[in-house]
């Protein structure tokens, strides 16, 4: 069996608050192939670019691994995580705040590498910059530009461009375009996936947008308040959605479609909060199949069918 | 025929910006709302939606926005002529409008109660303490809000109740036309379906018509009646929802936009979104405005801008559908779009 290019095993972590603790991820179980897309959805809260941010170690996990080619690096020290993060890296959501205002896109895009010194020649630095914003669709032009100068789309670009720059292998894209006006969004959408394609990389991409992930997804993961609640590759997923939360997701999503029009079924209540969760389902409030028991134990993941994962007790 | 509500005519409207820029916002819009409606704006940003409700509202910003040009008639009145007091009167009375982002919108150091009151005030001088509380009631009842949170601050709600706070705030006074500006973008979409929902609910009990601003064409499918597809300041493809999804002609920039959004109920490998970016908003354009973009552009498309082609309520500003240009390219195929 190949190893996973990233796995988690029991990924939590907790954040201390006022109010209590906060478990904003809450014991995962994901892994991703080699080569291919794991899509991460849910609403705001949910966790997810907290599940991001704990698998590149931005954030300390509280409890569990993460294994990247089979090591796990929760354990490694900060030396250790210097030489990992060349292989991964990060797109960020909002071009206008992850971009430094006072550099120039070329010193944007060469920071990392002369951070990990991984080229030393200044020329040689300049070459790879021109080579990189040449692979994203940016024009020579725009190098010694400031990022204000740029719109949305442009700004995105250079950001996959830093991204790009160490030659990493994986790459957790967080909601890399809902930013962005949707023609530019598909402009962004097509370069990612041509991306994939050329130089063979491993995505994590974080969105709250159904359609986008169901374009670009191999796999999905459905998160909600922490905790996974539906895993399958994208067709089953979409085909035959399990978990009552994801059927209610997907009903919610008004489709630019006069053909498919349907009335939206809405689900009621809202998210519940975070801190201090009680036991049993996290959705349970809001679950139109709620039974007492649901209140009661937690869940777990279970395989319905092969390859697909749901967390609900009405497929125990 | 149904009674006219709104009708714009012509409409430019300019922005100064501190180093003496002008930019050419809105650049002759037309449009006409009929009673009880829901007419949706749809465009990228900077296409000139917001500026397009804030010229109905007359809230363009002071010394920075100009009317160049254009008439807006509310139910025969032309507005742009009217006082500031006069239209005092009309705002959140006749019109009403719903900003895009909850959390800035409502004050933060009042309760909810009262800037639901607040309206009623205004426009109700005569109206008793008493009877406003019980106005408040119903409204948050009608929103879906406990009463008993009528005393509580806007930060102690969520993105959702907020936005149905507002909703509710806008339509106390029963307006004949809410400017609803990109109502749910902000929120999640079990939320924005529970909005969505109501929304239509309300418009229906009050009958009120409604101009819904939006970048989503899901949202639009969803609610609509009719529908403008706005670039660069101008409406460049309006008709009824059927007309807009499902006709066979549709403006080369209507069908780039149809291309960018993945679609959920069928398989593609690659998108097919426009290239380039829309132009400068600076630049006087003699030609068509989309030209530059444009996969089927002519030689024409970027001297002459393009008259409207007209068929039943489906307008095309686009010369591939202007007549001379029709006899030109005679039957061949690809001249319809799909």
């Amino acid at each position: 069996m190949t190893i996973p290019m990233i796995q988690t095993i029991n990924l939590k972590k907790y954040f201390t608050t006022p109010k209590g603790e906060l478990h904003a991820v809450d014991g995962i179980n994901i892994s991703i192939n080699k080569g291919e897309t794991l899509g991460v959805v849910g609403e705001s809260g949910c966790g997810k670019s907290t599940l991001g941010r704990v698998i590149l170690k931005l954030l300390e996990p509280t409890e569990g691994k993460v294994l990247f080619e089979g090591n796990d690096i929760s354990k490694y020290n900060k030396k250790q995580m210097k030489n990992m993060r060349k292989e991964m890296q990060i797109i960020f959501q909002d071009p206008f705040a992850s971009l430094n205002p006072r550099m120039t896109v070329s010193e944007i895009i060469a920071e990392p590498i002369k951070v990990c010194k991984t080229i030393k020649n200044n020329s040689e630095i300049l070459e790879k910059v021109f080579d990189l914003m040449n692979i994203v669709g940016l024009a020579e032009r725009f190098v010694n530009t400031y990022p204000h100068e740029l719109d949305g789309g442009r700004r995105q670009r250079i950001g996959i461009a830093r991204a790009l720059a160490l030659d990493s292998k994986f790459i957790v894209c967080d909601e890399p375009v809902s930013a962005l006006d949707v023609s530019i969004q598909a402009q962004i959408l097509n370069l990612i996936m041509d991306l994939q394609d050329k130089m063979g990389l491993t995505y994590m991409f974080i969105t709250h947008d159904l359609s986008v992930v169901k374009h670009i997804s191999d796999n999905i993961a459905v998160m909600y308040l922490g905790q996974c609640v539906e895993l399958a590759s994208t067709d089953e997923l979409f085909d035959n959605p399990s978990h009552p939360y994801t059927k209610a997701l997907l009903a919610a999503i008004p489709i630019p479609n006069l053909k498919h029009w349907k009335k939206l079924n809405v689900i009621k209540g809202e998210v519940v909060s975070p801190i201090n969760p009680k036991p049993g389902c996290r959705f349970v409030q809001r679950c139109p199949n709620a039974m007492p028991k649901c209140s009661q134990e937690g869940t777990k993941l279970t395989e319905i069918t092969p390859g697909h994962f749901v967390s609900c007790f009405l497929y125990k | 025929m149904s009674e006219k509500l709104l009708e714009i005519k012509n409409l430019h409207v300019m922005y100064k910006t501190d180093d003496d820029d002008e930019i050419y916002a809105l650049n002759g819009v037309n449009l006409i709302l009929e009673k009880g409606k829901t007419f949706g704006l749809v465009g990228e940003t900077g296409a000139g939606k917001t500026t397009t409700a804030l010229s109905i509202m007359r809230l363009l910003p002071d010394r920075v926005g100009f009317v160049k040009q254009g008439e807006i008639m509310l139910e025969g009145k032309n507005i742009l002529k009217m006082s500031e007091a006069e239209m005092r009167l009309i705002r959140g009375n006749d019109v009403s409008m719903i900003f895009q982002d909850p959390m800035t919108s409502l004050n933060p150091i009042h309760t909810v109660g009262h800037q639901i009151g607040e309206v009623l005030r205004l426009h109700n001088p005569q109206m008793s303490n008493k009877d406003i509380e019980v106005k408040v009631d119903e409204m948050m009842e009608t929103v879906g809000i406990s009463t008993d949170r009528k005393n509580e601050y806007p930060h102690q709600f969520s993105g959702g109740m907020k936005q149905r706070i507002v909703i509710a705030m806008a339509l106390a006074c029963r307006p004949k036309l809410l400017l609803a500006d990109e109502p749910t973008t902000a929120l999640d979409v079990t939320i924005q379906a529970q909005v969505l929902q109501m929304m239509g609910e309300l418009k229906e009990k009050f009958d009120t018509s409604m101009i819904l601003i939006t970048h989503d064409l899901g949202v639009v499918a969803q609610i609509c009646d009719s529908v403008a597809i706005m670039y660069a300041g101008e409406i460049i493809e309006i008709g009824t929802v059927e007309e807009i999804f499902e006709a066979d002609e549709h403006h080369p920039y209507t069908i780039g936009l149809f291309g960018s959004i993945p679609d959920m109920t069928k398989k593609t490998e690659r998108l097919n979104p426009i290239d380039g970016l829309m132009p400068d908003p600076t630049a006087l354009i003699t030609g068509c405005r989309f030209a530059e973009r444009c996969p089927k552009c002519m030689e024409i498309c970027e001297k002459i801008s393009p008259e409207n082609y007209i068929r039943n309520t489906h307008q095309i500003k686009c010369h591939l559908f202007t007549e001379e240009v029709k006899n030109d390219l005679g039957n061949e195929p690809g001249r319809k779009f799909e």
